[in-house]
């Protein structure tokens, strides 16, 4: 990870490299892209979950969206209405 | 939050008609609330909210903190959106989250609803201390703050003549606002008659666009050389005089090869003077066809638009609405309880009834 000055000192910008093999070649890649589980979409989850707790303190969710930033299983969603009682821990799991 | 006041949105007949991707069954809709907050959030700043305040709600959620928002872009918000990366895939880069307004956009449950979940609470809402009546104050969540900025986009100069396509409510603030900020000359273009009336009643010219064109009678009206100024707020659902070319963008729209049909933002740029300004609040949500870049370019015009970073106008317009300057409830036709929304919308996107604004009681 790198930690530089952004661009005319508008903050940090924070650089990840990642090495890794993935499974299955290019057919892989594809599967893992399609769930939403390549390393790239991950990493930009967690970019961008950083970025917020950084900046807001807190990781920004939404009924929709009740994990917050997730490439995997992002559509459809939770519809964006109040989750129910039982529902947080299914949709949290 | 108990909501106590919400409101029906052009901008929510674009999602009910289709137009705006993303949508689920079971989305709970509206952007336009305000009421009473009856809990707080362990992380929410007492000194700033507590139980029993009286708040209206801003549609665009903003963090405060990213540089978007330090730089008052709050509809621009960098964190606010856990669907950042589809609005991405859609727009370039991300938009800030916006209740009851699509997955695009966050997935947040709205406000046409008996409680809300307010997000940041102490970063966004606005806290109403004076005894203002609800319709007073309801309209600073979007429409009023947008009509504003239109306006204001405007860089109105003294003795411009502003010409606004759409007479919805969140053009009748526009005009008032390009009143307020100096204009000389306001003149309202659309084809509802009941709308066209409310726009002459405060005084400004009135153009039907079905009935006549368009460009010759703003040339009339602006001593050849068009308006200096012109606000589009119709956005993508904009019907035409001329049934061919109505045609052409409904058929390609109704096969998505065009997501947006913008007549009035094509005749905003081919009527404005060299040099104009073109602001635009009708809402666009994809792609359009035959935009006239080549009157925009050769002739010198300037284009703005934005959702609106209503963050930024709620405190000013507050202040406006307590000294009497603005009075948010003359576009009020109907008020319905909430059970009764669905007629509301009826009424609201049939143009039925006179309808120009609903007002939905929990
Ligand atoms: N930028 C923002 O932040 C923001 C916020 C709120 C609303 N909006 C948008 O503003 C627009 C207007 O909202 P509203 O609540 O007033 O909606 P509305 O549907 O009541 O008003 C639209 C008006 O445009 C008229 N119209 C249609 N085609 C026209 C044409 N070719 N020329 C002139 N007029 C035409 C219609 O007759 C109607 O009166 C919508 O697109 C809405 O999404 C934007
Ligand atoms: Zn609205
Ligand atoms: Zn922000």
């Amino acid at each position: 990870m790198r930690f530089e000055p952004a661009p005319g000192r508008r903050g940090t910008a924070v650089y990840v490299t990642l090495r890794y093999v993935m499974p299955g070649g290019a057919l892989g890649k594809a599967a893992a892209k399609y769930f939403g589980e390549e390393p790239s979409q991950q990493l930009d989850d967690d970019l961008r979950r950083f970025k917020q707790v950084i900046e807001v303190g807190e990781v920004i969710r939404s009924d929709g969206a009740p994990r917050g930033k997730q490439a995997r299983q992002e559509f459809p969603q939770h519809p964006a209405r109040p989750l129910s009682d039982e529902e947080p821990k299914e949709v949290m799991a | 939050m108990k909501i106590t006041s919400t409101a029906i949105c052009g901008s929510d007949l674009h999602l009910l008609d289709g137009y705006v991707p993303t949508m689920q069954k079971g989305d709970v809709m509206g952007h336009e609330f305000m009421g009473e907050v009856v809990e707080v959030g362990s992380g929410v700043d007492r000194d700033k909210l507590r139980v029993g305040d009286r708040v209206v709600v801003p549609f665009p959620i903003g963090c405060g903190a990213c540089s978007a928002c330090q730089n008052e872009l709050w509809s621009c918000c960098e964190n606010t959106n856990p669907n950042a990366g589809v609005a991405e895939k859609m727009f370039g880069h991300p938009v800030a989250g916006i209740y009851g307004y699509s997955h695009l956009t966050g997935g947040f449950a709205g406000g046409q609803a008996e409680y809300a979940r307010v997000v940041l609470a102490d970063v966004n809402p606005l806290k109403i201390e004076s005894d203002l009546s609800d319709e007073q104050v309801l309209f600073l969540s979007d429409i009023l703050p947008t009509g504003y900025m239109g306006a204001e986009m405007c860089d109105i100069a003294d003795g411009d003549v502003v010409a606004v396509w759409g007479a919805g409510p969140v053009r009748q603030f526009a005009m008032d606002s390009a009143r307020v900020l100096g204009a000389a000359k306001v003149i309202a273009i659309d084809d509802v008659p009941y709308r066209l009336e409310m726009a002459a009643s405060q005084g400004y010219e009135t153009i039907h666009y079905s009935d006549t064109d368009v460009r010759s009678a703003l040339l009339e009206l602006t001593g050849g050389r068009g308006p200096d100024k012109c606000i589009d707020a119709v956005g993508m659902e904009a019907t035409h005089g001329a049934a061919h070319v109505d045609l052409y963008d409904r058929v390609k729209q109704a096969v998505r090869s065009e997501t947006d049909r913008p007549h009035a933002l094509r005749q905003a740029i081919t009527s404005c003077r060299s040099g104009g300004i073109v602001s635009v609040i009708g809402v666009y949500g994809g792609f359009i066809d035959k935009f006239p870049a080549g009157a925009w370019m050769n002739r010198s015009l300037t284009l703005r638009t934005g959702q609106c970073h209503v963050q930024r106008y709620m405190g000013p317009l507050l202040d406006r609405i307590e000294r009497g300057e603005i009075d948010p409830t003359r576009v009020i036709t109907h008020r319905l309880p909430l059970a009764e929304a669905p007629h509301g919308y009826h009424i609201f996107k049939n143009k039925a009834d006179g309808c120009e604004k609903v007002v939905l009681k929990p």
